[in-house]
């Protein structure tokens, strides 16, 4: 492969304009639909980025609204609750990363080395489930385990002599809280992923470990891991891309939008949901997506330079 | 179990060398169990709620043992009678065509920025990359499809504007990407075009990566309700997950003014909230999930084609 | 599908279009193509004097774009727009191409149409739904200050003077208001079989400190008889009804209030002119006696999610395990929950009906800013204010087909069946204009239309009636803003946390995001609003 690679650089260089493009037309051919999609639907609706820079008037239309400077920012930095927002995006979202990336590795080894096959289908398919369910359902199940009065949680803790918990007001109990309900609803779908890369990993590898007397574990170590290491990379520097944005659904409906949680469960999609529910500003939605969609580009343009130096192979662009 | 080892043993000793102890397995197999009850157990829940009667939620609240079973909710849907039906129709077509047409042009997209000799992999990577990161809001976004392409009111609404998701294209890209160049050079050096190349060689042994975007296009493309929403003024032309949803808040809606709903007081009392919720639900989510094992037949097989040498 | 393929095909040559389409896509052209412009013309000339235009004589049949929220769309909407036309081509030479969407709906929808400039003539608008004010701002409705005398008289003559001002965005008037209970009042609804098995005098409560000794009562009463009867519900919205004030923003729980004198209340602060209602006493009181309701336990374990789950509450309340709840009441409520609960419900007021400016905004039909017919919109919006036979057609459906005739004024809809058979029904008629044009259900005392009169007529207007705040210099505070009294109000107003100690803290976080800035620019434009009388 990195002879390709080599081998495709020199072209690039020495070609003039003409003729790479010629060189490369069915190629291009075969991503022009793609391309027109991505145009079309895309790249033509970025003049509403625009809007952050605007008063928006229906009658004047995108361009010709008024300009207003950076005012529409101001709400995300002007309160003060700023750090709280940012603090608990930020971290939430890296620690959802880290565990999904690990727990999810870890499920698919798991799921495709367990003995009996058929079992491994049927895991994988239930473990998908909660995926399906929306937020609006889960919120409503979670309120029977945690409600004060009915609650399957407090039930328990009386039954064991304990006093009941407020949950709905305890900030304290809901990074956990948070935390597990967003890995029991998408751990599914990330193990899919990586269970469907472990599929195209030759079998060669394996029967030359078996010949060289590695341990299961050292195969994990020496082939699976290494394989899968670009899905790894890519599927986290994706994630990190939306490191700014955070599941409305989990931090709005799960808690009940209940305001003694705010300290725990404030993220930047539920401040500007709230926000702008009165007014409606457009340019204020504009500006805080603008804002979301500047931290993720760099830090993806970071976290690729990062891995561009140590595995080139596996950068995204 | 133990049959299926011995006899797997039986066949080849580097196989069985190759297999996790059978203490290995019981762990795992306990933990997964463990974790398919935490996933399951509110499935079921979500299916007897839905076949609870209000009543029955309102004295005892979730629970998988209710006092009083009841159909009110699915009668609640089911009285749309033809509009349901039409629904799941539209549902159905937007999510075939749109399935195909969306994994037709990301498989070929994805393909192309794998190919480390294609001359605008880096550029096209990018402006893909980019319009994940960046995108226009709502009010450009509906501007261009209602006024400028005149998707409103149409089915094209449901399908065009979430063809291509720039996550589906990377992914399936990096899948491309496993795949060894010399194979692709080989097919090149017999005369292949690079079209041929695609369609023979190359989709064929990407089939588990296919299948997996092509699983999460159709779950995205089922779940989907906020287009219809969005672009669909005709309740007659509304997808079935839109028209659940919005006979759902209409009766909330209903509930939380009926102080002031005068003549609707007594239906509103009656209505089925809560199950209904759950009764949509399970009419969402049950086609989608019987669906899934289409899918994963794909990933057995791809195990068995990506063995194949270069 | 066809369409799509050749959708796809001019998918090239639309694209160079895009700079012209998102620079303004009200352009006539747009219209023409989207507005039906083939069957209409502009129709200044012989609209002149609409009430005496001849019939008999052909016409060009103006098509008219409305867009109405209401809920739930009903199944012979068509049938029923059908026979609207017929009378509407007739009388004013408009068809209406009626687009209904349901409220839920219309909440998503709405706003992107008219963001997006797609053509309509006649929107529904509101404070709850597509705001009123906020599309005002941004251009989207006409202004029909002078056409209003001059294409619907009649309406204009017949909702009152107080409305109008209420609707009034710097002196223009944007929309036609819905005329039903001017203003809103507070109150509770009880059970008063079980007031009367108690031997409550619901009469002597006037104040939320009386109460306090009803829901001892209550609580006793009913443990005594091995039932554990929630007191009262429905807290998240009685802290304005404890103290009524004025909402100087048009958001009653944004810190800026003016006093109304007729209540004699928010003494302490009210020579501010606009104060900071959560600074008041009568604030912390409300907080200590809920706290105390809560702490007494007359308030169920957990009043927030009880006070959002109103499916549930309903459900208490008709099985008696819910005694009252607060509500803002609309004359012939009591009569018909009674009808609906199986039990009596009683009515008491905390308050006099009280009339602000944002009052008038609960429902309005609005004209784009691009209709290319104002004159035979506003004419149009004129019949369904005045016209009985189109009122009563555009709320009830078909007589003989979807309700009889009762009386002069009352319709049975139940046709001898059930409600939910009928095929075409709005509860919510005024959302169509007004209720006083349209016959009434005969769940409704038959002195209905008195009875809103009464409860009009006792309405106190508010002082500042007319002010409408624009937001737009302090938008970064009301959105920091919002995020804190979402954070705090709900806790403290529900008596779940002691408001000694909450309450400090709640007005630290309000002055931290900027309150001080908010009631200064609410100061500021009153001033001017008042100067400019």
């Amino acid at each position: 492969m990195k002879q390709a690679t080599m081998h495709a650089g020199s072209v690039r260089k020495k070609d003039g304009f003409v003729k790479t493009f010629k060189k490369n037309f069915p190629l291009t051919l075969m991503a022009l639909p793609a391309l027109v999609v991505m145009i079309l639907f895309r790249y033509l609706p970025m003049s509403g980025l625009l809007l952050a820079f605007k008063r928006f008037s229906v009658r004047k239309g995108i361009f010709g609204s008024e300009w207003v400077g950076l005012k529409n920012f101001e709400f995300l930095f002007q309160t003060s609750d700023a750090w709280i927002i940012t603090r608990n995006t930020i971290c939430y979202n890296a620690l959802f990363i880290f565990l999904d990336l690990v727990l999810a590795v870890a499920m698919a080894i798991g799921l495709s080395e367990l003995l009996n096959k058929r079992r491994a289908k049927l895991y994988q398919t239930i473990f998908m489930a909660p995926y399906f369910l929306s937020w609006v359902v889960v919120s409503f199940m979670a309120f029977s385990l945690f409600s004060i009065d009915d609650g399957l949680f407090n039930h328990l803790l009386a039954y064991f002599g304990m006093e009941g918990v407020d949950w709905y007001s305890e900030p304290s109990k809901w990074p956990f809280i948070l935390t597990f309900f967003q890995i029991w609803k998408t751990i599914g779908y990330s193990t899919v992923m990586y269970i469907s890369s472990l599929t195209g990993i030759s079998n060669d590898y394996y029967e030359a470990a078996i010949i060289d007397g590695a341990t299961k574990w050292q195969q994990i170590k020496s082939i699976t891991l290494p394989c899968l290491r670009p899905m790894m990379i890519v599927l986290t520097i994706l994630a990190i891309g939306r490191i700014f944005y955070a599941d409305f659904g989990l931090f709005f409906q799960l808690p009940r939008d209940s305001g003694p949680l705010y300290q725990a469960t404030q993220v930047i999609d539920t401040y500007v949901y709230r926000a702008l529910k009165e007014t409606g500003n457009v340019g204020m939605a504009a500006a805080a997506s603008l804002y979301q969609s500047i931290v993720g580009f760099v830090l993806v343009v970071g976290a690729n330079l990062v891995v561009r130096r140590i595995e080139p192979d596996s950068a995204l662009f | 179990m133990k049959y299926f080892k011995k006899k797997a043993g039986g066949s080849g000793d580097d196989l069985a060398v190759n297999r996790i102890s059978t203490k290995t397995n019981v762990i795992l197999n306990v933990v997964f169990l463990f974790w398919t009850l935490v996933c399951v157990l509110p499935l079921i829940l979500v299916v007897i709620v839905s076949f609870s009667s209000e009543q029955s939620i309102f004295q005892n609240g979730y629970t998988f043992f209710p006092s009083e079973w009841s159909l009110d909710a699915y009668n609640f849907f089911f009285k749309l009678g033809d509009q349901l039906l039409r629904s799941y129709g539209i549902t159905i077509f937007v999510t075939v065509v749109g399935t195909l047409f969306s994994l037709a042009i990301t498989a070929m997209f994805a393909y192309v920025l794998s190919r480390n000799d294609y001359a605008y992999n880096r550029i096209f990577t990018f402006l893909m990359l980019f319009t994940m990161l960046f995108n226009g809001g709502i009010v450009a976004t509906y501007m261009v499809n209602t006024q400028l392409l005149k998707l409103g009111d149409s089915v094209g609404a449901l399908i065009f504007p979430m063809s291509l998701n720039a996550f589906y294209v990377i992914v399936l890209r990096t899948f491309y990407k496993g795949i060894p160049m010399e194979i692709i050079e080989a097919a090149r050096i017999d005369g292949a075009g690079e079209f041929k190349t695609f369609f023979s060689i190359v989709l064929p042994l990407s089939k588990p990566g296919l299948a997996t975007i092509g699983m999460f296009t159709t779950i995205a493309y089922w779940n989907d309700w906020f287009l219809g929403m969005l672009y669909i003024v005709d309740q007659k032309k509304y997808p079935v997950q839109t028209l659940l949803w919005s006979m759902q808040n209409s009766l909330e809606f209903m509930k939380q003014s009926s102080a002031n709903a005068l003549e609707y007081a007594e239906m509103a009392a009656n209505a089925p909230t809560d199950s209904g919720r759950m009764a949509l639900t399970v009419l969402v989510v049950l086609p989608i999930l019987l669906a899934y094992p289409f899918f994963q037949k794909y990933f057995v097989k791809g195990l068995t084609v990506g063995g194949v040498k270069g | 599908m066809k369409n799509l393929y050749k959708r796809a095909a001019a998918l090239a040559l639309a694209a160079t279009m895009t700079a012209g389409v998102l620079a303004g896509c009200n352009g006539s052209n747009t219209t023409a193509s989207t507005g039906g412009g083939e069957v209409s013309t502009p129709a200044s000339g012989d609209a002149a004097d609409p009430a005496s235009q001849p019939s008999s004589e052909p016409q060009e049949i103006t098509q008219l774009i409305w867009y109405m929220s209401i809920n739930p769309v009903a199944a012979d909407t068509e049938k029923v727009i059908e026979k609207l036309n017929e009378y509407t081509r007739e009388k004013i030479g408009v068809e209406i191409d009626y687009k209904v969407i349901a409220n839920p709906d219309y909440k998503e929808k709405m706003p992107n149409l008219i963001n997006a400039g797609e053509y309509f003539d006649i929107c529904f608008t509101s404070n709850w739904t597509t705001d009123y004010l906020q599309f005002v701002g941004k251009d989207a409705f006409m202004d029909i200050t002078e056409l209003l005398p001059q294409y619907a008289q009649d309406t204009y003559k017949f909702i009152p003077e107080a409305m109008w001002n209420a609707v009034k965005v710097n002196g223009s008037i944007y929309g036609v208001p819905s005329y039903k209970e001017m203003g809103w009042q507070g109150g509770l609804v009880y059970n008063s079989d079980m007031a009367e098995a108690y031997g409550l005098d619901m009469t002597a409560v006037t104040s939320l400190e009386d109460y306090t000794d009803v829901l001892k009562t209550v609580s006793e009463k009913s443990k005594a008889e091995g039932k554990d009867v929630v007191g009262v519900s429905g807290l998240t919205n009685a802290w304005p009804m404890a103290a009524p004030y004025e909402s100087l923003t048009g958001t009653p729980s944004l810190p800026a209030a003016g006093a109304v004198p007729e209540f004699k209340n928010f003494a302490d602060v009210a020579d501010q002119g606009v104060f900071n209602q959560y600074t008041s006493e009568e604030y912390m009181n409300y907080c200590q006696t809920v706290r105390g309701w809560n702490q007494s336990g007359y308030l169920g374990g957990d009043p927030v999610n009880y006070d959002s789950d109103t499916a549930n509450r309903d459900n208490d309340f008709n099985n008696g395990a819910l005694f009252s709840y607060f509500i803002q009441y609309a004359p012939g409520t009591a009569e018909s929950m009674s009808a609906s609960s199986g039990h009596g419900v009683g009515f008491a007021p905390l308050m006099q009906p009280l009339f602000e400016t944002r009052s008038a905004m609960g429902g309005l039909l609005a004209l784009s800013s691009a209709s290319e017919h104002p004159e035979k919109a506003l004419e149009f919006i004129n019949l369904l204010n005045t016209d009985e036979y189109v009122g009563t057609l555009i709320r009830h459906g078909i007589e003989g087909e979807h309700y009889t005739a009762v009386g002069e004024n009352q319709v049975d809809k139940t046709m001898g069946g059930t409600l939910t058979d009928n095929g075409y029904d709005y509860t919510y008629g005024w959302q169509f204009g007004t209720p006083f044009n349209q016959k009434w259900d005969i769940s409704y005392p038959e002195n209905i239309e008195e009875l809103f009169m009464d409860y009009n007529e006792s309405a106190i207007i508010s002082p500042n009636n007319g002010f409408t705040f624009d937001t737009v210099p302090v938008e970064t505070q009301v959105a920091a803003l919002t995020n804190t009294i979402a954070e705090y109000a709900p806790s403290l107003e529900t008596g779940s946390v002691d408001p000694a100690d909450y309450i400090p803290k709640f007005l630290e976080a309000l002055n931290a995001n900027g309150a001080e800035a908010l009631i200064t620019e609410v100061k500021t434009q009153l001033d001017a609003f008042n100067a400019s009388k």
